[in-house]
């Protein structure tokens, strides 16, 4: 089980960051995994074109939460199009091949994710916040 | 239960049983979801494309007249395991969702109208949720949602409030595959009838398991499937009386269906053939007929014992975790195989996945009941199902997989 619950997945499982509600938000997104019911709420909010702050709630197992927790960290500070690349980034090395070590600086974080692919039904899970992100990112107006 | 159940013989007729899971023994506790096969209806399936492989109806030639006995030999089969009189009041579906769908598009759309109402309950899966708030959406019904009480049974009081002159269709399971309670239907049925309103059971949770007479229940309709009951998937029933078969338009139309066709019509050919257009699914169908003769000699009185006394074990050993909610009635004479549950600390697809690592196969998710979830607050839960082939030893592996899993959140969160 170490295998696939990586120390990291628990600890953000059970403390997920950047939940607490925040002020002037720009986009909001949201994504229902149909299978499980699991829900991924996520609001960001923008200064000088990056993203200065960010609230994610996830409902649902411990590897949605987590990921979307380490997704939350590694997108504050990028501007839509970084977060694009890294969300592509990530999305890429979850569906395909396995992780290399230049691989892991496009995600930073988000690295720890790679003990779901010996699951490939959990694969989703771990795409859930990212989702929700690219949702909110698409609705962005500003 | 009599001393001839043998589940340890029973084991050995499902060659799948013998297989081993991640490194463990496989314990098959997702039967709500589909049931395994014997060797007896895998052997069916080939002995039926090796030897009488043929159209069905109509074919002049000896393959052909061999397929359509064996076909309509398996719905007489049917007929009589659930205790309908005429072999033509069983239609074939693909499963239980087509046969609620062919109720809802030939007799719903032609019966239910402005102002009229339907009752469901807030167990029902969404075959026999969605399917009606189209009819309803679309002939301006009400839709009327019958709640359950607090240990998951259907609330009765609300039911019989619902039931009134403007009530046309009750559509209610017969037992849920999410809380698995079982629905007093005759008493529904009873209900159902003195207002001239119609009901359908969903019979897909309670068929295989139980022993059934529509006679008895007096039900308008009744739906299951064929998977559920160690029937090859693709095969389905829908059973109707045969008053109302006959004065329902054609589901689908094509083949086989007709009687006479010109250029600019056609008439319909006597019931069931009337709902059946196309080539029709004719192995599953003799496969289905093989799985009952299989459950009809262990006996559904025995099958239903076994899962009684598995249940009850079940839920006495699901009594030592506190920290897991576990619905549905503690009363096995109103409950089916059916152990759902939940926990705060650990969400059900990780229990899933952990109990996959020991060879141990359950259910996480919704259940295609997602407004039952919303009702009692949560997304999801982890669902062990029982059928004729499990064991006790079986659940104190499920006990002990869960158990480890509780242990292993707790200690790893920290």
């Amino acid at each position: 089980m170490h295998n696939l619950y990586h120390e990291e997945i628990l600890k953000h499982a059970k403390s997920p960051e950047f939940t607490s509600k925040i002020k002037n938000v720009n986009a909001s997104g949201h994504a229902v995994n149909q299978f499980c019911g699991d829900e991924v709420t996520v609001d960001l909010s923008f200064s000088a074109g990056l993203i200065n702050d960010v609230h994610i709630s996830s409902t649902g197992c411990s590897i949605n939460i987590a990921s979307s927790s380490l997704m939350a960290g590694e997108i504050k500070h990028l501007d839509p199009t970084q977060a694009s690349t890294l969300i592509n980034a990530y999305k890429s090395l979850m569906n395909s091949k396995p992780f290399e070590s230049n691989d892991k600086n496009k995600i930073g974080s988000l690295e720890v994710m790679e003990s779901v692919k010996a699951f490939p039904i959990r694969i989703k899970c771990a795409l859930l916040g990212t989702q929700a992100v690219e949702d909110a990112i698409s609705r962005l107006t500003i | 239960m009599s001393k001839d159940f043998d589940v340890n013989k029973i084991r050995q007729d499902f060659p799948i049983l013998d297989r081993t899971i991640n490194g463990n023994k496989l314990a098959y506790l997702d039967n709500a979801s589909s049931s395994q096969k014997p060797r007896e209806v895998i052997q069916c399936l080939v002995d039926y494309y090796e030897n009488y492989n043929s159209n069905v109806h109509r074919g002049v030639h000896t393959l052909s007249m061999e397929a359509t006995d064996l076909y309509e030999t398996a719905r007489t089969k049917v007929a009589n395991f659930i205790g309908a009189k005429e072999p033509n009041t069983i239609v074939w579906t693909r499963g239980t969702t087509e046969a609620i769908n062919l109720v809802a598009f030939s007799w719903g759309f032609e019966n239910i109208g402005a102002g009229d109402a339907i009752v469901v309950s807030q167990m029902e899966h969404h075959s026999n949720l969605v399917t009606w708030q189209l009819v309803a959406t679309r002939q301006k019904a009400e839709l009327r949602v019958v709640p359950l009480t607090d240990n998951q049974t259907l609330d009765m009081e609300a039911l019989a409030d619902s039931i009134d002159e403007k009530v046309k269709l009750v559509s209610i399971c017969h037992a849920s595959n999410s809380v698995g309670s079982i629905n007093p239907v005759k008493e529904i049925a009873r209900k159902a009838h003195a207002v001239g309103a119609k009901i359908l059971v969903d019979g897909a949770q309670s068929v295989p398991h139980m022993p059934i007479d529509v006679a008895d229940l007096d039900c308008d309709f009744l739906t299951f499937s064929g998977h559920k009951m160690l029937a090859p998937m693709g095969i389905g029933v829908l059973y109707a009386k045969q008053e109302i078969l006959e004065s329902m338009e054609p589901f689908m139309r094509g083949g086989d269906m007709v009687l006479e066709v010109w250029n600019d019509k056609a008439t319909w050919n006597s019931i069931p053939n009337k709902f059946e257009a196309g080539t029709p699914n004719v192995a599953d169908a003799i496969g289905l007929g093989a799985a009952i003769d299989y459950l009809t000699d262990i006996g559904m009185d025995n099958i239903r014992a076994h899962e009684i006394e598995l249940t009850d074990y079940a839920l006495q050993k699901f009594k030592q975790f506190e920290e897991l909610d576990v619905y549905g009635p503690t009363d096995t004479s109103i409950r089916g195989g059916i152990i759902p549950f939940h926990s705060e600390f650990v969400h059900p697809h990780d229990i899933g996945t952990i109990l996959d690592r020991s060879g141990i196969a359950i259910r996480t998710g919704h259940h295609c009941t997602m407004p039952l979830m919303r009702s009692l607050g949560i997304s999801a839960t982890a669902r062990a199902s029982f059928y004729i082939y499990n064991t006790i030893e079986e659940i104190d592996r499920l006990v002990d997989a869960i158990d480890h899993t509780l242990k292993y959140f707790s200690t790893a969160k920290k």
